[in-house]
């Protein structure tokens, strides 16, 4: 043994510089994880939007055909403008949701209208619109239960002690959860 | 500083081993779901419910390979019996993504299933050929090569007629030849019938009249009579085309694992 004892005051020095590295450390890869966390949700995001953003395109196209077999039908019609301008007006994850969901809640009406005109249902380009259509749903029903994987990632990791602490300091808040209305799923699968 | 300090050591440990802990919990806490009970892939054919001949298994894989070989484009076949709790659609990208089909810098990959207890069948498309497959066009795809030898009980037939439909549009729209396999008739999903045989431009003239004067309704099995047909009169379809192997050689030769594609959500699905 070393004949001279360390003084207390060096010990305390040495337990403070040891916790303020490991501390400091761990503050840095927890602020990045939660940031790159955050990241996610936006890139998961991103891909809804572009899903939603496809589906919005196709709704012209598909209201035009369905108007050359059934132009009576005006109030589906109106409907789905409606709903259609809604989703262009909305922003934010809550409101894009509800948004969305009343624009498959209006296409499924105008899904059941098509079910009276057999010419309309055989119509080559017709079933070729609906294959978009469903595929775009599957895409957002894709996309969506991606986002919300990395949104129960995010706000699971910045409640958990202690990591809450970090989040707290760097204001980083809960994420709105996707939700959509099952019910209201449009497209229904193209049957022979 | 206080008297103590010869306990210190001890507590700082214990503290240090506390911090470590904690944080080291806190690194593996990660949420991963597990996944369903999918199957392990077998080869680019995976017929779990024994639907699929063996002939017709063979010529899907001569394509299958051909398609990996020439294209960098990898295509697995699947037969379940149903999806279980899921809907086909769930249960599709969730078995394509989980077998990587398709190379993983470009998604390049395709899956075709068939739920024969449920009757649906899907195609799902890899990110990377969403522009040469649009969903349209799987649908037709679906409808002209595939639900109709369904309607007849023919499901080995749809599979490989659809399977082989699926890397002649794609031969067609990346522009490469797929050695050994017959894939003219196929062309751009039938959309333009190859008419260099006046024969088989005249029986196709014959058809599409036949179809303008008959209606709509009759569309699909007129469109397989003449694809069939034209087939036939250059003298043999996929049948006598796919070379290679011989009927000694079963199994998934060259067949070397997926590579982690990615997917999501493109395709088409039919009930029948």
């Amino acid at each position: 043994m070393s004949g001279k004892k360390l003084s207390p005051l060096i010990l305390v020095l040495i337990v403070l510089a040891v916790l303020v590295v490991i501390g400091g450390s761990w503050f840095v890869s927890t602020r990045n994880r939660l940031v790159s966390s955050q990241q996610d949700i936006e890139a998961a995001w991103a891909e809804i939007d572009n899903q939603l953003q496809r589906r919005f395109d196709l709704i012209p196209n598909l209201v035009e055909t369905v108007k050359g077999y059934a132009a009576q039908e005006e109030s589906i019609f109106t409907q789905i403008a409606e709903a259609r301008s809604r989703m262009a007006g909305a922003s934010g994850v809550e409101e894009t949701a509800e948004a969305y969901n009343g624009m498959e809640s209006a296409l499924s009406r105008l899904l059941v209208v098509v079910e009276q005109y057999p010419d309309l249902k055989s119509n080559e380009n017709f079933i070729r619109l609906q294959d978009e259509l469903a595929g775009t749903e599957n895409r957002i029903a894709v996309a969506r239960k991606r986002y919300n994987d990395q949104v129960l990632i995010f706000n699971r990791a910045i409640i958990m002690f202690p990591a809450n602490l970090v989040a707290g300091g760097l204001g980083l808040a809960k994420q709105d959860y996707f939700e959509i209305d099952n019910a209201a799923r449009a497209a229904p699968k193209v049957e022979f | 500083m206080k008297p103590k300090n010869d306990r210190r050591p001890g507590r700082l440990a214990l503290v240090l081993t506390l911090i470590l802990i904690i944080a080291g919990s806190f690194g593996i806490s990660g949420v991963f779901g597990a996944n369903p009970e999918y199957p392990q892939p077998r080869g680019y054919v995976n017929d779990f419910a024994d639907v699929i001949s063996a002939a017709d298994e063979r010529k899907i894989e001569q394509v299958a390979k051909a398609l990996e070989e020439v294209g960098n484009i990898e295509l697995a076949v699947a037969v379940i019996a149903s999806p279980g709790d899921d809907s086909l659609e769930d249960y599709s990208i969730g078995l394509a993504e989980f077998w990587g089909i398709g190379r993983k810098d470009t998604d390049e990959g395709l899956l075709f299933l068939l739920a024969i207890e449920s009757r649906e069948v899907r195609i799902e498309v890899g990110y990377g050929l969403e522009g040469d497959l649009p969903d349209g066009l799987t649908g037709s795809i679906l409808d002209r090569y595939v639900i109709p030898l369904f309607k007849k009980g023919d499901f080995s037939g749809g599979m490989r007629e659809g399977s082989l439909a699926l890397a002649a549009t794609l031969a067609e729209k990346r522009d490469f030849d797929l050695e050994n396999v017959s894939v003219e008739s196929y062309s751009a999903a039938g959309k333009e019938e190859d008419t260099d045989n006046p024969l088989a431009g005249i029986i196709f003239a014959i058809f599409i009249l036949t179809f303008v004067l008959g209606g709509r309704r009759r569309l699909l099995p007129f469109l397989l009579l003449g694809h069939m047909a034209g087939r036939s009169s250059r003298g043999g379809g996929f049948g006598t085309h796919t070379g290679g192997g011989g009927f000694g050689s079963s199994g998934s030769g060259g067949f070397g694992g997926f590579s982690g594609g990615s997917f999501g959500g493109g395709g088409a699905s039919r009930s029948f």
